[in-house]
């Protein structure tokens, strides 16, 4: 009842416009073409869509169709779908949005037509993706060989299980978590850990053929930190 | 060529009617008659631009122009790094106009920037800001600056501004003196300015620990390898001291290796005498530079008297097919000292210092780890970029970070002392988690964004505002605390949002400023801001339901259209009943800040030396989990009687020694009318001047727990505690208070003899009233205080008891229990 009376405030408080109304209707879809229900057009008579609306449709119908009557001109629409029925506050992961909004010029008297795809939010919202196309995401942690993380240290790769002079990928130094991220060529590669820069000589013994992104991937480094105290005792409880 | 002779040369090109213009003033020029000004205008250090009387300025402005590092502002600016001198008078002015009459856009305005501004006789208007000076000096006599959204602004200590016989009227804001900027001031006319005629803001301190100092003999290590203007091809590894000379090229396919410890100069070179150098590194194969936090690598000036833009850039272009690594690096002096687009890069540990840009990229993948940005003109520029930051502090630069269509990760930042905004957002895909911006002349800025998710930040005594959104949708903004910003704690302007389990509260005019916005403003503490904790020029109703209103009449601090017909209303009830729960967001105080309300600790936080953190009367603070707040600054807490403080342990047990509150060189802290109920150690006090009055204690482990001091304890009441007080090596005074069914009163662990108890009662207490420990030789004076009815007998364990530890020298003793105001419960 009180979404219907925040319809009609919203449909009294509209911009002036030709008296004589027109009808929007239309359907909405989601990414496999499938009708939407239970969504909502949101119509705005600038492209200035990031306030309230002007206008609100009905939640669409089980075939994904609506039907609004507002006064005629032109309109910038969107539409949304929410999983858990709030109609304010910021879309949750799984809410679908229709993206850019659609301008529809709508004729005193008559009847126009638009069909909106609503898609999940993370999709709409992603970006381009910035990594190199046929690089893959190696992640995981660098253990010691009592399987703690191991702060320092740095995953290296080469197409070989030895190299001369440096291997040829390298990972950033990890923090306290251990957590190490690579970018690596897609195919065959040997992967092995090291605290020391430039590694010592040492032969990889992690072999990978890398065709997809790979996550908590754990590594053993071997050996001491270089030049690493030993560890301090426990102080008094004093003072 | 001398002066005059260069005016003359000038004049046929630069005095014409409608002539354009050139970026940079590449000579001495003068302007007159009508001069377009269609692009932003460096002056240079080292040239002089002068203006005549009666020259009139038409201004394109622009609401996003130049890119580059030398350019300050968003819009049109004149960016004065050289002198400007501007000769008008007052029957013939020059005049700075938009070119197109009625254009509601504004152009940036004069920005003084390391050079001076001489100014008579001029009318400045429709400018973002009229005169800006963040460095350098600003002299105006007979200016008019109106119509602006800021007159004038003064930007940090090195501004020295000279106002006379001028009047800055009818702009939003009139004179703005930020961050200790001063201005001398003669016959100024302040007025008519719609918001504020002035704003005056001290510099803020954020006290950091000092970054790591140069690692010593740089200069004197070898010279290893010269490089000109040459190509590594292949693999090619830099130890020592390498000296560049040129522009070094790493073709595709091959890579730059960096070893730690390696010194890297870049001589200065300036072929187009732009100012800036134009030598360093050109990326298009991989840079591997991976210091260690020992063994920095180091890229700086060769010059002897490094400055910034000594040198260009470490360049990276097109390099995604694996990572460009900047591990521990100290790169300064540059230009811009990281630039690269489509590429992938880490940076870690490293130092980017004194350069006019820290970072710019674009069209790459991004991390930036616990990396320093500090003194930059601007720390950080990106777009269409897909970036983590995480860790970082962003120090005392000019601009903060300013990025376009991210997909942003930020996490734990520090954005703190820079003149611009902290954080500036526009467009993308933003997720920001405890982050701190404090100190900056505005917190963040967020516009055109969608779907951003603010959790758990910190936005604190920022000059302006602490949170500031425009034309953004679908916002999350929970968990925040936006304290003591010096106008608005949030800004709202054609946003939607949900705004949630905030604490706003003690910023200077609103805690909220809204001028247009759809969605929910619930759960928030919004208390002490100085005129409204909500303002709105909207005529739509705003939904703000169950937020607490610091206990006083929603009506009496909200601004809407009960206060000015044809605004909205906002919709308060049902209100919260009390201050709402709200977990301090981040580990450190970072500034000097007041908490009200209830305050939940889950994690150690540390009040630094130089910070005051004061807790208003009525304070709550719980621990769900045990936490500590860790005082190193000073503490003022200071209840009422019928508004106590109160710190209190609730939910997870944990370890039976932690503290509440420790103190370590935390002096000149107090704590007055104060209760703490229910925790470990209520109170863990090392080498702290600390003034205890009227404070209770009540079933903790222990009360307080001390080492050193001095420590006052007046009129303060130990109940139901394990060990009401405990001295260790202690200087301490402790007197009317009440040591009340204890397991023991008094506890010296060691070294008594500068402790003075007197006039206290001792009550009921389990196992001892006092008690001296195995290594407390000392007598303690204790006289004149109440034992019992019993006397102090067997309440006290002490060398009468056992031979070789020190007495407790308690005669004489009080017959009557001293009155006391405290009692266990109100």
């Amino acid at each position: 009842m009180a979404w219907w009376l925040a319809l009609f405030i919203l449909l009294a408080a509209g911009p002036a416009r030709a008296a004589e109304p027109a009808i929007l209707a239309g359907r909405l879809l989601d990414g496999q073409g499938q009708p939407v229900a239970g969504a909502e057009v949101l119509l705005y008579d600038s492209a200035q869509v990031k306030r309230p609306a002007d206008f609100i449709s009905p939640p669409t119908a089980a075939d994904g169709r609506f039907r609004l009557q507002v006064p005629a001109g032109r309109y910038w629409a969107v539409a949304f779908w929410r999983r858990a029925g709030s109609r304010v506050g910021p879309l949750a992961p799984g809410d679908r949005h229709s993206g850019e909004p659609r301008i529809v010029d709508l004729a005193p008297g008559q009847e126009s037509a638009i069909e909106l795809q609503v898609l999940d939010l993370q999709e709409a919202a992603r970006l381009s993706q910035k990594r190199g196309a046929e690089t893959v995401q190696v992640s995981g942690r660098v253990l010691d060989a009592a399987g703690q993380p191991v702060a320092m240290a740095y995953v290296l790769g080469h197409r070989q299980p030895t190299w001369q002079g440096l291997p040829a990928y390298l990972s950033p130094w990890t923090g306290p978590d251990g957590r190490f991220l690579l970018h690596l060529p897609a195919g065959r590669l040997f992967l092995g850990a090291s605290r020391q820069f430039p590694p010592p000589a040492m032969t990889l013994r992690q072999e990978l053929v890398l065709s997809t992104d790979q996550e908590e991937l754990e590594l053993v480094v071997a050996g001491p930190a270089p030049g690493e105290a030993p560890a301090a005792g426990h102080d008094d409880e004093e003072p | 060529m001398g002066f005059p002779g260069l005016l003359l040369a000038l004049l046929a090109l630069l005095a014409l009617p409608g002539a354009a213009l050139a970026r940079v003033l590449a000579e001495d020029a003068l302007w007159q008659g009508t001069v377009e000004l269609p692009e932003d205008l460096l002056v240079p250090a080292g040239r002089t631009l002068t203006i005549a009387a009666g020259t009139q300025v038409l201004v394109e402005p622009a609401d996003s122009t130049r890119i580059d590092p030398e350019y300050l502002a968003h819009g049109t600016e004149i960016a004065v790094r050289g002198r400007l001198r501007i000769l008008g008078t007052a029957d013939q002015p020059v005049r700075f106009l938009l070119a197109s009459a009625g254009d509601r856009e504004r152009w940036a305005g004069l920005v003084v920037d390391g050079g001076s501004l001489e100014a008579a006789g001029a009318v400045i208007r429709d400018a973002e800001a009229g005169v800006q000076v963040q460095a350098g000096s600003a002299s105006l006599a007979g200016v008019v600056v109106e119509a602006c959204r800021y007159g004038v602004v003064g930007l940090g200590p090195r501004a020295e501004l000279t106002l006379s016989h001028s009047a800055i009227r009818d702009n939003d804001y009139g004179l703005l003196l930020l961050a200790g900027a001063q201005a001398r001031e003669e016959e100024l006319t302040l007025a008519g300015n719609r918001r504020r005629d002035r704003l005056f803001r001290p510099a803020v301190p954020v006290p950091v620990e000092p970054p790591a100092p140069q690692p010593a003999g740089l200069a004197e290590r070898p010279l290893a390898r010269v490089y000109g203007d040459e190509a590594l091809v292949g693999e090619t590894l830099w130890q020592g001291r390498i000296l560049v000379q040129g522009t070094v090229r790493v073709p595709a396919d091959s890579r730059l290796v960096i070893l730690p410890g390696t010194l890297v100069e870049v001589a200065r070179r300036d072929t187009n005498g732009d100012g800036y150098g134009e030598n360093g590194l050109s990326i298009q194969g991989l840079l591997v530079a991976k210091g260690t936090p020992h063994a920095p690598i180091v890229f700086r000036s060769a010059e002897p008297h490094r400055q910034q833009g000594d040198w260009d850039a470490i360049n990276i272009l097109g390099s995604d097919q694996g990572d460009n690594l900047v591990e521990f690096c100290r790169i300064e002096d540059a230009f811009r000292g990281l630039h690269f687009h489509f590429s992938t890069v880490t940076v870690r540990g490293s130092r980017l210092a004194n350069c006019l840009r820290g970072m710019q990229f674009q069209e790459s993948l991004v991390t930036v780890r616990d990396s320093l940005f500090l003194g930059n003109t601007s720390a950080l520029q990106a777009r269409d970029s897909e970036v983590l930051l995480a860790g970082n502090h962003f120090l005392d630069n000019g601009q903060g970070v300013n990025v376009f269509r991210l997909g942003l990760t930020a996490a734990g930042n520090l954005f703190a002392g820079n003149l611009g905004d902290g954080l500036r957002i526009r467009e993308g895909v933003s997720r920001l988690f405890g982050n701190t911006l404090a100190g900056n002349r505005s917190g963040l800025v967020m516009a055109d964004a969608r779907y951003a998710v603010l959790q758990g930040n910190l936005l604190a005594a920022n000059h302006e505002a602490g949170l500031t959104l425009r034309s953004c949708d679908h916002l999350e903004v929970s968990g925040n605390a936006m304290l003591g910003n010096g106008l608005a704690g949030i800004n709202l302007a054609d946003v939607r949002a949900e705004i949630r389990g905030n604490l706003v509260t003690d910023n200077g005019e609103r805690g909220l400023a809204i001028q247009s916005f759809a969605g929910r403003i619930s759960g928030n503490n919004l208390a002490a801001n100085g005129l409204y904790a909500i303002g709105i020029e909207a005529s739509s109703d705003i939904d703000a339901t169950g937020n607490w209103w610091g206990g006083l009449d929603p009506a009496t601090v909200i601004y809407d259209g009960a206060d000015e017909a044809g605004l909205g209303r906002v919709l308060v009830e049902p209100p919260a009943p009390a201050a709402l729960p709200f977990t301090w967001p981040v580990a450190r105080v970072p500034c000097d800040s007041t908490w009200r309300g209830a305050v939940r600790l889950e994690q150690r936080v540390t009040v630094p030396a130089g910070v005051t953190l004061t807790l208003a009367a009525g304070t709550t603070v719980t621990y769900p989990r045990p936490a500590t707040l860790a005082v190193h600054g000073l503490l003022a807490a200071r209840g009422g009687p019928a508004a106590r403080i109160r710190f209190q342990a609730g939910g997870e047990a944990g370890p039976d020694d932690w503290d509440m509150l420790y103190f370590e060189h935390g002096n000149g802290s107090v704590l007055s009318e104060v209760d703490f109920v229910a925790g470990s150690w209520a109170i863990h006090s090392h080498l702290t001047d600390l003034a205890v009055t009227g404070c209770r204690f009540l079933d903790n482990r222990g009360g307080i727990r001390f080492h050193g001091g001095p420590l006052a304890v007046r009129g303060s009441l130990f109940a139901g505690n394990g060990i009401g007080l405990r001295a260790f090596r202690g200087l301490a005074s402790v007197e009317g208070s009440a040591f009340v069914a204890n397991e023991i009163g008094v506890f010296v662990r060691e070294k008594g003899k500068r402790l003075a108890l007197h006039d206290n009662n001792f009550l009921d207490n389990r196992r001892y009233a006092f008690r001296m420990g195995d290594f407390a030789e000392d007598d303690v004076a204790a006289g004149h205080n109440y034992w019992g009815a019993a006397g102090p007998g067997a309440s006290i364990f002490d060398g009468a008891s056992e031979p070789g530890i020190g007495r407790v020298l308690y005669e004489p003793v009080r017959l009557e229990p001293v009155a006391m105001t405290l009692a266990r419960t109100p």
